[in-house]
């Protein structure tokens, strides 16, 4: 049932794991490597084993292996990937780095941090937050996901308007290459002009070109004080405009996100947060700074959406009070499960002006396919979450979203944006990928990986239009035939 | 679960992975196999593909779950780890079998009172004779294979000689008492209400100082009490995913504690209590789900209907509080026994880091998984020691047993009393106060001077 693939180890190659990193860390049972075969995508290939990896020697001696004898690796951090990353395509072993999880220093004088790619996001950001210092990155998963995941995918969040993305903070890297020889990338200087940018290269590699095995990341002082703000717009126009007008006014939010009327009305009936279910729209934004300027800036923001047409503005000074207002935001996810039994959640990313265009877009695809779209994201850096509501369990109402989803990407396209803002290729839109980037920019990218992985060992199956993608063999209900489906269970992700 | 129940239940898990966020199994191990996504996925391939070849992989899996409920608390969904934990328990059961100590436990030993009994006794005797040192040196290897009864023996606290129902004989009823504790007066009065107490197995046979406390502080209250014959609650069985056994067993004590005819059913160990409060659901019929209504922990008890506080006096110690996964998570009771102790004089209350993650012992967990459940206990030793306490109060003997010998290994051990013993103590306290000094208000002074020390 693990499908017609041929397991791609034998008993001579588990022997030899083994030696590296002892029996208790080589998982060969069906039942253990099951679970590290999915991710937060509705797929699963359970890998042919499982090894557990201490320190980076190991890495480069398992790896050295798979090269020799040309078998698969998918590194994996907690496997919070909405794109399909760590999971195994091709079998072979995955390779688990969230027992590499030191913090191996915190300098505060070269304001920066050195860790392993298994340490928690959320578990840095506490650690420099008590000593003064901010780690900005924020995937809505922070509490559980890794660094080293981070990385691979160039994580991040709602703070992402203001602070940027993964790959704004990583200084160097320490990276094992397909063949299991060790590099070091970059260094730890803010500045750093010496070669090419390898440290950005590997960021969003996905996994496909090496594993990094130790991280050096840049640390900001942490922002003294924020004021979080609650505005109701009639319609998107509204909003759109008040996201334009307060960037015009020389204020850089630290969040900015966008709700339309459905989430609105679900997180109402879900959570009783009293918001206005007669508007279109809903903004919730953040801004931080000293603390003389937060009232300055809250009356600022406040007056600008009001200008724009906003029915209501709440403000929020005290942290409890900002804390019921974030909520509403927060339970968005979890509120928005229950309308059906899947949700396709994409997170695709246009130039901020041309936001309110593509939600007219987005709802418009809606009723082509007949399908419900609700839309939520990050207003801020044009990042949108449509979600699809569907039911993965109906081969129509599927085929309908799969439709919506290509829609969705061409239309983004169109508008002069990206198929993907935060998630990461994987497989989730490999095939798509031919949308955005023309046949050289593709072979250049497929040119790289060769030089670097020749063997195609590393990660394979992602980013690139593929054969072995679940996906183009007709949805997750013909997922069986790479590995294990994940029928009966939507996606219904939420950043 | 009947099916559809099932399928609800699967479609509930996004496998987001917020469940990897507070399991204390997945932060020991950092092992994606035992986590509660893996576990809603393995149950979706076995029971809602049924297209999955099972193995006895699947053993260790549903096994290494604490059904603390952590991700439970987590999950934005609401999904229940350990409920898929308990299903693949039964299907392992179903499939391979139970191991042969687990099945004397669950079929010969627990639903047996006298049994029991049996057992204890020949523990205490190993213990007196020191034979169980010697039986322990050599299971502390065989532990693995699954040595239950040899495990426990190591995992036992010395014994008693007389176990509650010894000084209570089942079926004893005891009518309120005075303020003092006595048979007076009071014992004339009529009760306030009547209430059956069930003491399980543990707080009978191990600690029967609990059942005395609670006894005495219910009757001091003005409660008559009723101690009905009862057998083990069954929840070792229903954990082990040996619903069977456990059918019986809750079957039994239904029957049992329907004849007590009681007002309330007061439990004073977590696990039983949670237990009992899920009889209706495990056994469907409407005398269970009496049954299940009826039960009540008696923190929660005392906290809402109120209890005596003149009569306290003065306790001085400093004490922490661990909260029992099943009655903080599975009974809602986050507080009340927090509340208990804060009420008695003299007492310094210090909240300690973590106080609701699992202790680690989590019932025959600690027996099956020696290593886990110590390096868990391990970190709990470590906060409860950091506030300085002397003593970690909680409401579950099974915590009680962990935390005790935790602590020990740590380097200071800590009693663990149940918070209803230190208010018997608190009681007995103000009893002395006021024969040694027989002022005009003699309650009255007893507690001013309590309270200015506990400041």
């Amino acid at each position: 049932m693990m499908a017609n693939r041929e397991p791609a180890v034998d008993r001579a190659f588990l022997k030899e794991l083994t030696r590296v990193v002892g029996p208790d860390r080589v998982l060969t049972k069906l039942e253990s490597r099951y679970a590290y075969g999915l991710d937060a995508t509705y797929h699963q290939a359970a890998p042919d084993v499982v090894v557990r990896v201490r320190k980076a020697d190991e890495v480069s001696r398992v790896l050295r292996l798979c090269h020799r004898e040309g078998v698969p690796v998918t590194p994996r951090g907690a496997g919070t990937s909405f794109s399909g990353g760590p999971i195994p395509l091709a079998g072979g072993v995955s390779l688990a780095l969230q027992g590499m999880n030191r913090v191996l220093e915190f300098s505060p004088g070269d304001s920066l941090a050195v860790v392993e790619p298994g340490v928690v996001t959320g578990d840095l950001q506490r650690l420099v937050e008590a000593e003064g210092w901010y780690y900005p990155p924020d995937p809505q998963s922070a509490d559980f996901c890794t660094i080293g995941g981070n990385i691979a995918e160039n994580a991040s969040g709602p703070h992402g308007v203001k602070y940027g993305s993964t790959r704004d903070y990583l200084l160097g890297l320490e990276v094992v290459l397909p063949d299991g020889e060790v590099i070091t990338v970059g260094g730890r200087t803010i500045k750093n002009v010496t070669g090419f940018d390898l440290t950005r290269l590997f960021c969003s590699s996905e996994g496909m070109l090496g594993v990094v095995t130790k991280a050096t990341v840049k640390l900001i002082p942490r922002p003294e004080s924020k004021v979080v703000l609650l505005a109701f717009f009639k319609d998107w126009a509204q909003g759109g405009r008040a996201v334009a007008d307060i960037f015009a006014a020389g204020i850089l939010p630290t969040t900015l996100e966008i709700m339309d009327d459905v989430s609105i009305r679900t997180v109402e009936e879900y959570g009783h947060f009293g918001l206005r279910l007669d508007a279109g729209a809903m903004l919730l934004i953040e801004v931080d700074g000293f603390i003389e300027t937060m009232d300055r800036q809250g009356r600022a923001v406040s007056a600008i959406c009001e200008k724009a047409g906003a029915m209501e503005v709440r403000v929020a000074h005290d942290p409890a009070r900002q804390a019921e207002l974030w909520k509403a935001r927060k339970v968005l996810s979890p509120a928005t499960s229950r309308l059906a039994p899947t949700r396709v959640s994409e997170d695709v990313t246009v130039p901020r002006s041309r936001l309110p265009e593509l939600v007219v877009r987005l709802k418009e695809v809606g009723k082509e396919v007949g399908l419900p779209i609700i839309v939520f994201g990050h207003a801020g850096d044009g990042n949108l979450h449509p979600g699809i509501l569907t039911d993965e369990r109906d081969p129509d109402k599927w085929a309908r979203a799969e439709r919506a989803v290509e829609l969705c990407f061409k239309h983004t396209i169109e508008l002069g944006g990206t198929l993907s803002g935060e998630h990461g290729v994987g497989f989730m839109k490999s095939p798509f990928l031919p949308l955005e980037y023309g046949e050289r920019a593709i072979r250049l990218m497929k040119d790289l990986k060769g030089a670097v992985d020749p063997k195609g060992i590393l990660n394979p199956g992602k980013m690139f239009p593929d054969p072995r993608n679940p996906l183009r063999a007709g949805g997750p209900a013909a997922g069986a035939a790479v590995g294990q489906p994940g029928p009966a269970g939507g996606e219904r992700h939420g950043p | 679960m009947d099916p559809e129940e099932l399928e609800r239940r699967l479609i509930d898990c996004t496998r987001c992975g917020t469940c990897l966020k507070d399991c204390p199994v997945y932060h020991e191990t950092l092992d994606e196999q035992y986590t509660a996504r893996a576990r809603v996925n393995l149950a979706k391939a076995v029971y809602y593909h049924g297209r999955f070849e099972l193995g006895e992989g699947l053993r260790d899996i549903a096994e290494a779950c604490l059904l603390c409920r952590a991700c439970l608390e987590a999950c934005p969904n609401k999904v229940d780890g350990p409920v898929f934990a308990r299903l693949l328990r039964e299907r392992v059961v179903e499939r391979f079998g139970e191991t042969a100590m687990r099945r004397a436990a669950f079929r010969g030993v627990l639903p047996e009172p006298g049994r029991v009994g049996w057992a204890a006794v020949a523990v205490r005797a190993a213990q007196r004779t020191g034979l169980d040192r010697f039986v322990g040196a050599i299971v502390t290897g065989s532990l693995a294979t699954g040595s239950l009864a040899a495990g426990a023996l190591g995992a036992l606290p010395r014994l008693p000689a007389r176990p509650l129902t010894r000084i209570h004989r089942p079926g004893s009823v005891l009518p309120p008492a005075d303020r003092d504790g006595t048979d007076g007066p009071a014992s004339n009065h009529r009760p306030k209400a009547r209430l059956a107490y069930f003491h399980g197995c543990l707080n009978d046979r191990v600690f029967p100082q609990t059942g005395l406390a609670v006894i005495d502080v219910l009757r001091r209250n003005g409660y008559e009490v009723v101690v009905p014959p009862q057998n083990c609650c069954g929840l070792p069985a229903s954990a082990g995913g040996d619903l069977a056994a456990a059918r019986g067993m809750a079957q039994a004590n239904v029957e049992a504690l329907g004849r007590a005819v009681a007002d309330w059913l007061i439990t004073d160990c977590a696990s039983c209590g949670s237990a009992l409060r899920e009889y209706g659901d495990l056994l469907g019929t409407d005398e269970a789900r009496a049954i299940s209504a009826k039960a009540r922990d008696i923190n929660e008890f005392l906290v809402t209907e109120g209890f005596d506080r003149e009569g306290l006096g003065e306790v001085a110690l400093t004490v922490t509080y661990h909260d029992p996964c099943h009655l903080k998570r599975y009974q809602d009771i986050p507080a009340q026994p927090q509340a208990l102790l804060a009420a008695i004089p003299g007492l310094v209350f210090k909240e300690m880091r973590d106080a609701a993650v699992c202790c680690g012992a989590a019932g025959s967990f600690v027996l099956t998984h020696p290593d886990l459940a110590g390096r868990i206990g391990a970190r709990k030793a470590a906060n409860a020691l950091a506030t300085g306490a002397d003593a970690v109060a909680t409401a579950c003997p099974s915590c009680r047993m962990q935390l005790e010998r935790v602590t020990v290994r740590a380097g200071r051990g800590l009693p663990a009393p149940h918070p209803v013993e230190l208010l018997a103590r608190s009681y007995a306290a103000g009893d002395a106060c006021r024969r040694e000094r027989t002022p005009v208000d003699p309650a009255r002074a007893c507690q001013a001077r309590t309270k200015a020390s506990a400041g």
